[in-house]
C-alpha cells in the first residue's frame, strides 16, 4: 500500500484560521516549506508521524483531532 | 558533512582543479582532457564555496536552505524521482538489450547486460541491507 495514496483529510486550514496563522507561519513553526503545508491541506501529501505530531502540537491538539484517515 | 569539512573539501577541489588546468593548458605537461576536467571542478567548487560563504554570513538564506534541504516533502519527492529513474532506466536498458540482440550486436549486448545485472544486484543487496536496518 502506498502511504501517500492513503486518503487523509486534515483540519489544518480550519485550525489555522482559528489561530489566525498563515501557511508560511505554520511552515516556519513546523520547520517545513510552505509548499508542504499546502500539499497536506490539499490532501496531496501524507505527512510523517513526526510532522503530524509537530503540527498537532503547534495547535495544541492531538493527531486525531487534526488529521482524519479514511479507509 | 559538517560545514567546516565541506569548506576544506571544496577548497581542495578548487586547488586540484586549478593545478590540473595550469598543468594542462599553460604548462602543457598533461592531456587537455585534464584541463577541461580541472576547469569544471574549479568552477563547481568555487560556486559551492561561495554558497557556503553565503550560508555562513546570511542567516535568512541559511534558514531557507535548511528548510529546503530538510523538508520531508522535498526528500520524499527526491527519493521518489530517484526510484522512478531507476525503474525506467532498467526497463529502457532491457528493451535496448533485446534490440541489440536482434541486431546481432553482441559486444554492446554484453556490456549492457553486465550493467543491467549489476544494477539489479546492487538493488537487491541494498534492499536486504535496508530491510535488516528498518
Amino acid at each position: 500500500m502506498d502511504v501517500n495514496r492513503t486518503l487523509l483529510s486534515s483540519r489544518i486550514h480550519i485550525l489555522r484560521a482559528e489561530h489566525k496563522m498563515t501557511q508560511k507561519q505554520l511552515a516556519d513553526k513546523a520547520g517545513v516549506s510552505r509548499q508542504t503545508i499546502i500539499s497536506i491541506e490539499k490532501g496531496n501529501y501524507v505527512p510523517s508521524l513526526a510532522l503530524a505530531y509537530t503540527i498537532s502540537k503547534i495547535f495544541g491538539k492531538t493527531i486525531e483531532e487534526v488529521f482524519i484517515f479514511e479507509d | 558533512m559538517k560545514l567546516r569539512n565541506r569548506t576544506v573539501y571544496y577548497a581542495i577541489i578548487v586547488i586540484v582543479g586549478a593545478l590540473l588546468f595550469v598543468l594542462s593548458e599553460i604548462v602543457g605537461e598533461i592531456d587537455s582532457f585534464w584541463g577541461g576536467l580541472g576547469l569544471a571542478s574549479f568552477i563547481f567548487a568555487t560556486l559551492r564555496l561561495l554558497q557556503i560563504l553565503r550560508w555562513k554570513t546570511n542567516k535568512n538564506y541559511a534558514e531557507k536552505r535548511n528548510i529546503t534541504i530538510h523538508d520531508e516533502r522535498n526528500i520524499y519527492i527526491s527519493k521518489e524521482a530517484r526510484s522512478k529513474a531507476f525503474n525506467y532506466s532498467v526497463i529502457i536498458e532491457a528493451i535496448i538489450i533485446i534490440i541489440f540482440t536482434a541486431l546481432n550486436m553482441t559486444d554492446y549486448t554484453m556490456v549492457l547486460s553486465c550493467l543491467f545485472v549489476g544494477q539489479l544486484l546492487i538493488y537487491y543487496v541494498l534492499y536486504f541491507i535496508l530491510r535488516k536496518l528498518a
